[in-house]
């Protein structure tokens, strides 16, 4: 791995995202509409009498949330850019390898992750009072947030490189299929049986129980080390599939008819 | 010093079709080719469509991989960062489009670790005639000068070994002529695929045909054009009875013969050439015209491939 090669990498996204206004706005566009959306809801929940710790819930669900989002979502499009572009053969006949691009994208989301909860954190504060940023062990949750959301995105990556970009429309729709598992916004508890066992897989629901707790002042140990542990297996797995996506695109010549 | 060395490369693609009971059909792009080439040679390979020149570039530029057969590299087994020394240029592939020219550029000097690059990248430009066009994106460029721009990403890097895929397919025939003088002046070492015969004798010093996923013959273009053995000669004249008798002695074969027209086929050799000439002009036949061609690579290229398909 040559920090040069990722360096030039990342000037790429880094060009493609001033060139591109849909980049930038991504950024805030969506998470600030959504806050409204919800930060306006969970008011009105509120002030029907279901407490104060309803606010928290929404929001600091919503806020959590979006640092997955951006993780999976720039792992994937600014990979996929290059299908977008047709320059698949200009970047993979480089020395740059799988990890470099990995590394790059994940450098990437990780700068725009922490752009976005910053702003959105800051608005939930200033708008609704809700401050994300005193819930100090939410910290730790943020890594499997960002290991699965990785994990995620390269998946999709995986897929594209297997099938092309015009299934690109995982990209923006897998987040969408994920989240009613997820329980960002309510316990796990309240689904039904089947779909808890769908959850008790997913490293989302033990980082949402995870805030929940959090909210209270409690840490869950457990929550966090499972979460973590699924995340990694998940973000392993997926690596690998994505390697072998771009091998199987080599070796079938997928890749040079891009 | 051999800068390239590939033994025995074999690549075949499986494709499959039918919705759910797939039918697979295997097509050999590479039976078996091998082939060395030189420290600072231009290596032509030619052939026809789907004879194996893209598959044999895209396995050496590492976005196909083999199915056997052995690649050596600056006299190293190829890999990864043997990548580093080399670099690729295609008429066919594109880089970024909302990019401007200098930061695609600047992209990949980086990539390859460029010293100085802004000065490298401007004085590349300036070579191919581009560098008005540096702040332009990318998509706003000509087939020509999206060409030219492939080719300074081609360079950006001083690569030891440049491989070149259908550099100026689509071109215009004076910017591909300006296209292949400055390739002419490249101190590198170059492997070039092209379905024009004519780049292959103004560029390369050897040149390999491919047909059929195999190299049929590898030479210089000089000794690859002795494989031609006749040229053919028009001579056209006032008529009269003297020249008509004059004529009918002349040596070679005629395809055609009038009045004031004969259509001569010669040996490919020195003397041939004054053997028609000679009595024509000592005996004061009068030319009006006189029209010589020459074997040419498109000649070779019908007589090794013709003969194949």
């Amino acid at each position: 791995m040559k920090l040069y090669r990722i360096h030039g990498l990342l000037l790429k996204h880094w060009y493609t995202t001033i060139n591109s206004v849909d980049r930038i706005l991504d950024i805030l566009f969506w998470p600030i509409v959504n806050l409204i959306i919800w930060g306006f809801a969970s008011k009105y929940v509120q002030e029907s009498g279901a407490g104060e710790f309803i606010l928290g819930v929404f929001l600091g669900g919503l806020i959590l949330y979006t640092i997955f989002d951006r993780a999976q979502k720039d792992t994937s499009m600014y990979i996929v850019e290059d299908f977008w572009n047709k320059s698949v053969y200009s970047t993979y006949v480089t020395p740059v390898t799988e990890g470099e691009l990995f590394v790059s994208v994940a450098l990437l989301g990780i700068c725009r992750a922490v752009i976005e909860f910053m702003v959105v954190g800051l608005l939930a504060l200033a708008a609704y009072g809700f401050n994300i940023f005193a819930i100090g062990s939410l910290g730790l949750f943020v890594i499997p947030l960002f290991i699965f959301g990785w994990a995620v995105g390269l998946l999709v990556n995986g897929i594209i490189f297997q099938y092309g970009s015009r299934i690109s429309i995982f990209i923006w729709s897998i987040p969408f299929l994920i989240e009613p598992f997820a329980a960002v916004f309510y316990p796990v508890s309240v689904l039904p049986s089947s779909l808890q066992a769908i959850a008790a897989a997913m490293p989302l629901a033990y980082i949402f129980e995870g805030l929940r707790a959090a909210m209270n002042g409690a840490f869950l140990v457990k929550d966090f080390v499972i979460a973590l542990l699924l995340s990694i297996v998940y973000f392993i797995v997926s690596y690998a599939l994505f390697r072998f996506f771009i091998n199987r695109g080599r070796r079938t010549g997928f890749l040079s008819k891009q | 010093m051999t800068v390239l060395n590939v033994r025995g490369l074999k690549k075949s693609y499986t494709i499959r079709s039918g919705l759910f009971w797939k039918k697979k059909t295997t097509i050999d792009a590479v039976k078996d080719v091998t082939f060395s080439v030189r420290k600072h040679e231009t290596f032509g390979l030619l052939g026809p469509n789907g004879a194996g020149k893209t598959t044999t570039v895209n396995i050496l530029a590492g976005i196909v991989t083999k199915d056997a057969g052995d690649i050596t590299v600056f006299g190293q087994p190829y890999t990864q960062e043997t990548k580093e020394r080399m670099n690729v240029a295609t008429a066919y592939n594109s880089l970024l489009d909302y990019l401007t020219v200098m930061q695609n550029l600047r992209i990949y000097a980086r990539i390859y670790n460029v010293k100085n690059s802004e000065d490298k990248i401007k004085n590349l430009l300036k070579r191919f005639g581009i560098y008005k066009k540096r702040h332009t994106r990318y998509y706003l460029l000509s087939a020509g000068q999206r060409t030219r721009v492939n080719l300074c990403k081609g360079l950006v890097n001083n690569p030891e070994l440049l491989l070149l895929d259908e550099a100026t397919v689509g071109l215009d025939p004076d910017v591909a002529q300006e296209v292949r003088d400055e390739i002419n002046k490249l101190d590198t070492t170059i492997i070039f695929t092209t379905h024009y015969m004519k780049e292959i004798e103004q560029l390369c010093t050897r040149a390999a045909f491919l047909h059929e996923g195999k190299i049929i013959r590898v030479g210089t273009p000089q000794q690859l054009l002795k494989m031609i053995k006749e040229q053919i000669v028009q001579i056209s004249f006032y008529p009269s009875e003297r020249t008509r008798s004059i004529i009918n002695k002349l040596p070679g074969k005629f395809e055609e013969k009038t009045s004031t027209r004969v259509v001569l086929r010669i040996p490919n050799t020195p003397g041939a050439m004054h053997d028609v000439l000679e009595p024509l002009m000592s005996q004061g036949v009068y030319i009006k015209d006189l029209h010589i061609t020459k074997p040419s690579m498109d000649d070779v290229f019908i007589k090794l491939v013709g003969k194949k398909s």
